[in-house]
């Protein structure tokens, strides 16, 4: 496991020197009037102390057993192809509208990520489209982007 | 005669029809995420922060506060019946809840879980009412330098009970504290690395990250292990637990309340803790602790009355410092500010009706959830069967329309997968969760106590440790960030804890 603190501990050194690095770009103030840059500088630098401890201590440890980064091999896939998926429906939901692409969306999630077989995999997506279409839309006034179809 | 008269207030609130229904609704909710384990009361809680824009603020809150307690009530369903928490303050109910199930006597132990619950979550009630209103008094006493020691406490004890590692969980909190600097600064004006990004002017919003953390991260981890549940076979007899059980829960049931109520009370504290605290304790006092972990009753009563209790204790914070307890009193503390309410001192007086009615609410949400669970427990048995691949698609979608139509910006829905990725990940490097949101939360009051502080000192760090209140919550924080040097307990109580929330 040590590995893992090895490489979140030089993740979380860069983050707390790019944080006191920019940080010293803003007004910082005194001690008797903080400006807006103090706190960060010093959430940085913090930080930086704190990972580099992490980092010496990862490698002051010896290597305790190897864990594997993924659970099961097989799956790892589909934690990426969701990613995606979520990605994609967050840059499509505007100019597609909310029906469409919660619509694709909920077929992909059934069918390639739940391996569904093709009957559940086209009417869940439908009923759960109309009952969140009439939940939040309908009966909550939730204002979701209509697409060209006009739903 | 005081606590009398504002009952009564908030009776009449309660009482009103739709009242009712949002209380229902809320423990109604609140059960099902309980039961079903990979989502949690934050998770629905922020699900359904978008939704009560729409409500006043009164309902909102009552229907909040029972999605929280009732999650305590479903999670014990699922530890006893398949040895999985259904949320993470009913681990230890699995230790001995399940074995009991697996003797045949499930009956007995939901029946019991059920009883305790009410009993702990009617009493802390009562407890609220008694300890808030002298609470808030003293809270009006409070000025900046007192709010930034008691929230540096409250980091602290959050930090104490990371299960993981210190350093971790400080790294965390820190982690919390940037994210909750990014925006514009509320003294200045000045843009805080905002890259440009107009969403990002606002600050990074609580909804998108506690989804992302909690949501997200959960499905993905789960999506991974490609999830199959063992599904159920025991049938269920007898629900009313036997004399017997009675004389043995009773006693564990009274301290699981007394110390559920307040540990609920300290600032990240809460229900998880308050159910291993019980635990340990009645295994400790029993004349026979070699039965704990092989179907002790007693093991079921005091955990499940100590995570109904803490429920009541944790509003006592918001209620009255305006200060969250945990994650899900962080977002009860974002519906109120939705609404344009400061939760705080003058609460109380204020705004009357709306205290009064969130606490006499959960009296009645305590017997709507009694009512719930017992008879119903075939009903959950059922939805417990629910395959994962059906589920999972549902979640998502909650959550993305949910953060979506918090301000109609797809921008949150990016924001919200990045913490879902970033929360997936920090599952598998150990890192926690919860003190990066408490410390996200709590950021903008706790720059403010600090800057404001400085100001009436001239720049004196001392005003922290001259004045009395100030000085004695600096001192417990920095004892609590000393004490994990000398003791290895805190982590064998926590070994056992799933990745889900406080």
């Amino acid at each position: 496991m040590r590995r893992y603190d090895l490489i979140s501990s030089l993740f979380f050194l860069l983050c707390g020197l790019l944080i006191a690095a920019s940080s010293l770009q803003m007004p910082i103030g005194r001690l008797g009037e903080p400006g807006p840059g103090f706190l960060p500088l010093f959430i940085g630098i913090l930080m930086g102390i704190l990972s580099a401890a992490l980092l010496i201590r990862s490698l002051s440890v010896g290597t305790s057993g190897k864990k594997a980064f993924w659970l099961d091999r097989k799956q790892w896939p589909k934690v990426l192809a969701t990613i995606l998926a979520l990605i994609v429906y967050g840059f499509a939901l505007r100019p597609l509208g909310f029906s469409l692409v919660t619509l694709f969306l909920l077929v992909f999630l059934f069918k390639v990520i739940g391996e569904m077989n093709w009957s559940v995999s086209i009417a869940g997506p439908l009923l759960t489209t109309s009952f969140f279409y009439l939940l939040f839309k309908v009966w909550l006034e939730v204002q979701l982007p209509v697409g060209p179809l006009g739903i | 005669m005081d606590i009398l008269q504002n009952f009564f207030i908030g009776l009449a609130v309660v009482f009103e029809p739709a009242k009712l229904m949002f209380c229902f609704l809320g423990v109604l909710i609140g059960t099902l995420v309980g039961i079903l384990p990979g989502l949690g009361p934050s998770a629905a809680i922020s699900l359904l922060l978008p939704s009560t824009y729409h409500l006043d603020p009164t309902s909102a809150i009552i229907m909040l506060g029972g999605i929280y307690y009732g999650a305590m009530y479903g999670g014990s369903t699922t530890s006893i019946l398949v040895n999985i928490p259904g949320e993470s303050a009913s681990v230890v109910t699995c230790l001995d809840g399940y074995q009991m199930a697996k003797q045949g006597r499930a009956g007995a132990a939901l029946g019991i879980s059920a009883f305790g619950s009410f009993f702990a979550g009617t009493l802390s009630v009562v407890g609220l009412m008694v300890v808030a209103p002298p609470l808030a008094r003293f809270a009006l006493k409070f000025g900046p330098p007192e709010y930034f020691a008691l929230i540096f406490c409250g980091l602290s004890i959050l930090i104490y009970l990371a299960s993981a590692s210190v350093l971790k969980a400080v790294i965390m909190a820190l982690a919390g504290l940037f994210l909750g600097l990014i925006g514009t600064d509320i003294v200045t004006g000045y843009l805080r690395f905002t890259f440009g990004s107009v969403t990002l002017m606002d600050g990074v919003g609580m909804v998108p990250v506690v989804m992302g953390l909690f949501g997200i991260a959960e499905v993905l981890e789960n999506l991974e292990k490609g999830l199959r549940r063992d599904i159920f076979k025991t049938s269920i007899s007898q629900l009313f637990p036997n004399r017997e059980d009675w004389k043995l829960s009773a006693g564990p049931m009274a301290r699981g309340t007394v110390l559920g109520f307040f540990l609920g009370i300290l600032p990240g504290g809460g229900a998880l803790i308050s159910s291993f605290t019980s635990y340990a304790l009645e295994k400790r006092i029993s004349r026979h602790p070699e039965r704990f972990g092989k179907g002790a009753i007693e093991g079921v009563a005091g955990p499940e009355a100590a995570n109904n209790s803490a429920t009541g204790g944790a509003f006592i914070p918001l209620l009255t410092f305006g200060i969250p307890a945990n994650v899900v009193m962080a977002l009860v503390l974002g519906a109120l500010l939705i609404h344009g309410i400061q939760p705080g001192p003058l609460l109380m007086r204020q705004h009357p009706h709306l205290f009064w009615g969130v606490v006499v609410s959960m009296y009645i949400g305590n017997i709507m959830l009694l009512v719930l669970n017992l008879p119903l427990i075939p009903l959950w048995v059922r939805i417990l069967k629910i395959p994962y691949s059906l589920l999972f698609p549902l979640i998502l979608l909650f959550c993305l329309i949910g953060v979506y139509s918090l301000n109609n910006n797809f921008a949150e829905i990016i924001v919200m997968v990045f913490f879902g990725v970033l929360g997936y990940l920090m599952k598998k490097f150990e890192y926690e969760a919860a003190p990066l949101v408490f410390a996200l939360v709590l950021c903008p009051i706790l720059e403010n106590a600090f800057r404001q502080s400085l100001m009436m000192s001239y720049g004196d760090l001392t005003i922290f440790f001259t004045r009395p209140i100030s000085l004695a919550f600096m001192l417990a924080g920095i004892v609590l960030f000393i004490l994990p040097v000398f003791t290895s307990v805190r982590k064998k109580l926590l070994d056992r804890i799933p990745a889900e929330e406080q």
